[in-house]
């Protein structure tokens, strides 16, 4: 199991952070690089949406968003990647983090369960 | 040492005006503004010229400034705000002018909210609210503050226990008290199969969870006491004041808004405690931030919200529940709508009405001390800054 993203780190007080920003929200270090981290982390809360701004989503509707807490507190908002017909997502259970294209064909984060979670 | 902020003394908050909403307008947010000046400088019997302080919330005034407004409305001033605060910037707003003629740097000043619900301005609104969001919210179903407010409102439920019917109680309550306010854009009777059966949006929250963005103005005089009573102006005493920005950094939802890390000093200034609260009015974007602040301000104990609201009557009559506490007498923003930035002017200019007699069919008998309390500003994943005042009527 060693899946892994791409955070930013501060070079100064080790601490990752997202979202990106320029400098370290901790240290206010400018030195900063981008370093691997494991992609596993905790379901926090978790919505269907029914409602969009953004056409790209309307013929992906409902669709599921969640938010993630990876090891070092890292708060990431990723769509939830549920096969259909598995039952809905709990929270607190166990996913993994992969990036993908998706509205404007930038990468964005996608939650997936973990195996046996 | 810890931070103490001077008491706020001698600072008078009068003249409420409200500029109708309505759905869609043609006009101009500075068109919204300028209408609440006009009826400001009516309703206290000043001229224009005797203005000299002036703040400003609004979304949707660019490519104008507050500064702009000065030009465009022909006013010669001292001291100008624009607080960029969201639902925070009307108690915030109230704070600032406070100061601004405590100093002595304004003698009357003018604060104003407005927007005016175009479609576009909105959505550019949300993509670009704030890096964060834009780069790291937005682009996870651009369901703008209805995505973040579905995440806060599920976690509160697991925790807490809380269910559909109690947000239902909540939203009832305000749209009983709206059906006695002529402005409020919703007044129909609510029953809660009604609510429960309103449209899902961002699950859990349905449609009925979320205000009715719309058109509109609201704004209100702060000066002295004492120029207060030389006008002869019904006015309202700001007691207490507290905000607090980014204050809960927890990395989990969060379950609370930063109410409670001020809430002790804000009484103490005020020289009361919650149950010396007549009326109280909560920044009501979505039912669940209002359960936040009862417990965060010590209406209830946290994660006792829920069964708060089942044993309080909220509305403006009671009907018989343990307990009474009048909340959201216009209706709040779920029912009376939200005029973008105005939305968190609209407990200011109720209490104010309510304070001095003059709320007409929504008059709470004997009101004479009022909480007025404001959230906003999500920058990505949670709002970030709250705010709350005390108001008392002058003794009479």
């Amino acid at each position: 199991m060693s899946a892994t993203i791409s955070l930013q780190r501060c070079n100064d007080c080790a601490r990752p952070q997202y979202p990106m920003r320029e400098l370290c929200g901790h240290c206010l270090s400018p030195n900063i690089s981008m370093t691997n981290v494991d992609a596993h982390g905790t379901l926090l809360s978790w919505t269907r949406l029914h409602a969009s701004m953004e056409p790209y989503f309307h013929d992906q509707l409902p669709c599921l968003v969640g938010e993630v807490r990876l090891v070092g507190d890292v708060m990431i908002m990723a769509h939830l990647d549920l096969a259909p017909g598995n039952p809905p997502p709990q929270s607190g259970m166990s996913v993994r983090l992969s990036l993908r294209p998706a509205l404007d064909d930038q990468p964005a984060y996608f939650a997936t369960p973990e195996q046996g979670a | 040492m810890k931070r103490s902020r001077r008491p706020y003394q001698g600072i008078a908050l009068t003249a409420p005006v409200t500029i109708p909403y309505v759905r869609k307008s043609d006009h101009s947010t500075t068109w919204f503004l300028g209408m609440a000046l006009r009826d400001l400088c009516h309703n206290a019997g000043l001229a224009k010229a005797e203005i000299d302080g002036m703040s400003v919330s609004s979304f949707s005034l660019a490519p104008d400034t507050v500064t702009s407004l000065t030009e465009t409305f022909g006013l010669t001033l001292s001291w100008i705000d624009s607080p960029y605060l969201g639902g925070s910037g009307g108690v915030i707003s109230a704070m600032r002018a406070a100061r601004a003629v405590q100093n002595g740097d304004a003698r009357y000043v003018a604060c104003l909210a407005a927007d005016n619900a175009k479609p576009q301005s909105f959505k550019a609104l949300v993509k670009n609210f704030s890096r964060f969001s834009r780069d790291a919210a937005y682009p996870y179903g651009a369901a703008g503050p209805n995505g973040v407010f579905s995440l806060l409102t599920r976690k509160y439920m697991q925790t807490h226990g809380a269910t559909d019917e109690d947000f239902g109680r909540l939203c009832l309550s305000q749209r009983s008290n709206a059906q006695l306010n002529p402005h409020a854009m919703l007044q129909a009777e609510l029953t809660m199969e009604d609510y429960l059966s309103s449209r899902p949006i961002a699950e859990p929250l349905k449609l009925l969870d979320c205000v009715m963005p719309c058109a509109g103005a609201e704004g209100f005089l702060v000066m002295t006491t004492e120029d207060a009573r030389a006008l002869k102006l019904p006015y309202v005493e700001l007691i207490a004041g507290e905000e607090n920005h980014n204050a809960i950094r927890d990395a989990d939802v969060p379950l609370r808004g930063g109410w409670d890390l001020f809430r002790d000093e804000l009484y103490s200034a005020a020289g009361c405690g919650p149950h010396d609260i007549d009326v109280l009015y909560t920044y009501d974007d979505y039912p669940v931030i209002v359960f936040h602040q009862f417990e965060g301000l010590g209406f209830c104990a946290p994660g006792e919200a829920a069964r708060f609201v089942r044993d309080t009557d909220l509305t403006i009559h009671s009907t018989g529940k343990d307990r009474h506490l009048p909340h959201n007498t216009s209706g709040g923003q779920l029912s009376a709508g939200q005029a973008g930035f105005a939305g968190g002017y609209l407990g200011l200019t109720e209490a104010i009405r309510q304070l001095t007699g003059r709320a007409g069919a929504r008059q709470i008998s004997g009101a004479r001390t009022a909480l007025v309390s404001g959230f906003g500003m999500v920058n990505y994943d949670r709002g970030l800054c709250a705010a709350a005042t005390i108001l008392t009527g002058a003794e009479s």
